[in-house]
Order: structure tokens, then sequence, then C-alpha cells
């Protein structure tokens, strides 16, 4: 039995932010699940965004990519990388009210193991010239992951951009264990 | 001249501020944008090369007698 929990939820309400981060994540899950619905200001049909754990730009990533962009295919790998820019914001070139829609599921974050994570994301242009890619990645750090910064390495988030974190506990016996926070 | 927000939600709290970057922020920022505009360049540059190696490939093969679709196919495409 796995239960899900909102932990937070955030919404660009103004014009533009930069970023987008989580800060005093609590330690009471088993994995966290991100959900992110985005549009940059990059004039492009797409924008990566650039996500790092606990404020740290230190080389601590490695990471897998597959993505298929308006029908070509293509894969990409980094290591030692200061972040995993392998998720995407629909830009600013796309349809109007286009948002891309990404997961992003890491699981382990409170252990002093290596923290994997994988990747699914897409953007948005009505039916033409859109990226969509799915992928992995580990973050070899020992820290529990206590924050979460989300950056468009081009744009900034455009408004009605929204982010939201969910904790996931598993049950080891197969029921669930601890309660919602 | 106007400082970029970034939007911070705190999970213990649920409050949510808008911040300055700070100028070491703007600065990390900064260098991570010219870094994936580098690599973005270097990755096109990598693609168009193949593609004009597939059709010099073809081109050639061609001059040797074999079909076009028999070229293309050998070259994946």
């Amino acid at each position: 039995m796995t239960d899900i929990y909102f932990i937070a939820q955030t919404e660009v309400e103004t014009a533009t932010a930069t970023d987008i981060e989580f800060t005093s994540i609590p330690a009471d899950y088993d994995e966290l699940i991100l959900i992110l619905s985005a549009r940059s200001t990059k004039s492009s049909t797409t924008d990566n965004i650039a996500l790092t754990f606990n404020s740290s730009a230190a080389a601590y990533y490695g990471l897998i990519l597959y993505q298929e962009n308006s029908g070509t295919p293509a894969s990409a790998n980094a290591s030692n990388v200061s972040s995993s820019n392998f998720l995407y914001a629909t830009g600013d070139t796309a349809a109007a009210n286009c948002f891309s829609t990404t997961t992003v599921r890491i699981s382990g974050y409170t252990t002093t193991a290596a923290k994997p994570f994988t990747i699914e994301s897409a953007t948005t242009n009505n039916s033409s010239s859109v990226l969509q890619a799915f992928g992995n990645g580990v973050w070899n750090n020992s820290s529990t992951i206590n924050s979460l910064k989300l950056d468009p390495t081009t744009g900034d988030f455009m408004q009605y951009s929204k982010a939201t974190l969910y904790g996931v506990l598993s049950g080891s016996d197969g029921s669930t264990t601890g309660s919602s926070s | 001249m106007e400082k970029p927000t970034k939007l911070i939600v705190n999970c213990a709290t649920g409050e949510r501020t808008v911040v300055e970057l700070t100028d070491a922020e703007i600065a990390e920022r900064d260098a991570l944008q010219a870094q994936y505009e580098a690599e973005e360049q270097a990755r096109l540059a990598a693609e168009a090369q193949l593609e004009a190696d597939k059709a010099s490939a073809i081109a050639k093969l061609a001059a040797l007698g074999l079909t076009e679709a028999e070229a293309l196919a050998l070259a994946g495409n």
C-alpha cells in the first residue's frame, strides 16, 4: 500500500519569476514527487529547466536522457554536472496558453545513499514543435534533500506556471506507515 | 535596475515569499545560462555535421552505382 500526501504548491501569480524553490521539505516520506506545469519567457518553443537540490551547485549529478523533438529522436548523458537541466518548459513562441507538463520522482531522499530520480517532461504547442523526454539521474550526495530549486536556463517562469510537491509513504509490510504531515 | 525575483515556498509553514536574487545568485544564473548556450551550440553543430556526413556518404554511394533508396537505407534514413 502506498499513500501520496500533498506537501506544498506554488504558482507564479505576478508577471514572471526567475526561480521556484521549495524549502524546509519535511523528512517524513520515502519518496518525493514534483509535478510542474511551466511556460518560459524564452523566445523559442522550449526552454530547459535546471533542477538543483539543497541549493548545491557542486558537480554531484549524473544524467541520462531520451527525447523526441518534433519527430527527431535524440539522447544525451552527462556526469559530474552541477544540476539536472533535463526538464522542459514550453517557450514563449509556442501557441498561447500552452504549458509544459513534468513529473520528477525522487527516491530515498532522506537516506545517506545517492538519490536516484526519474523525469518525464513534455512541452505543448497545439499540434507542432513539441518536445517530450524521459530520463533518469542520480544526486551523488549523502545529505538529506531539504530544498529543491527550479530555474529555467534561459528565460523566467511566466505567470500561471505552477509547481506541486508530494510525499510518498510505502508500507514495508503491505500497509501504509506514518501519517500525513 | 530592478533585480529578478524568485518564488520560495516554505514546506514547513506553507508560507510563500517573493525574494530578490542576490548578486551571487544572479552570477550563478548567468554562468548556468552561458554553459547551457555553449552546450546547445555544440549539440546543434554535431547534429549539422552528422547530416552533412550522411549527405556526403549518400552522394558517394550513388556514384558507386547504388540507387538512392539503397544509399538512404545504408545511411539509416
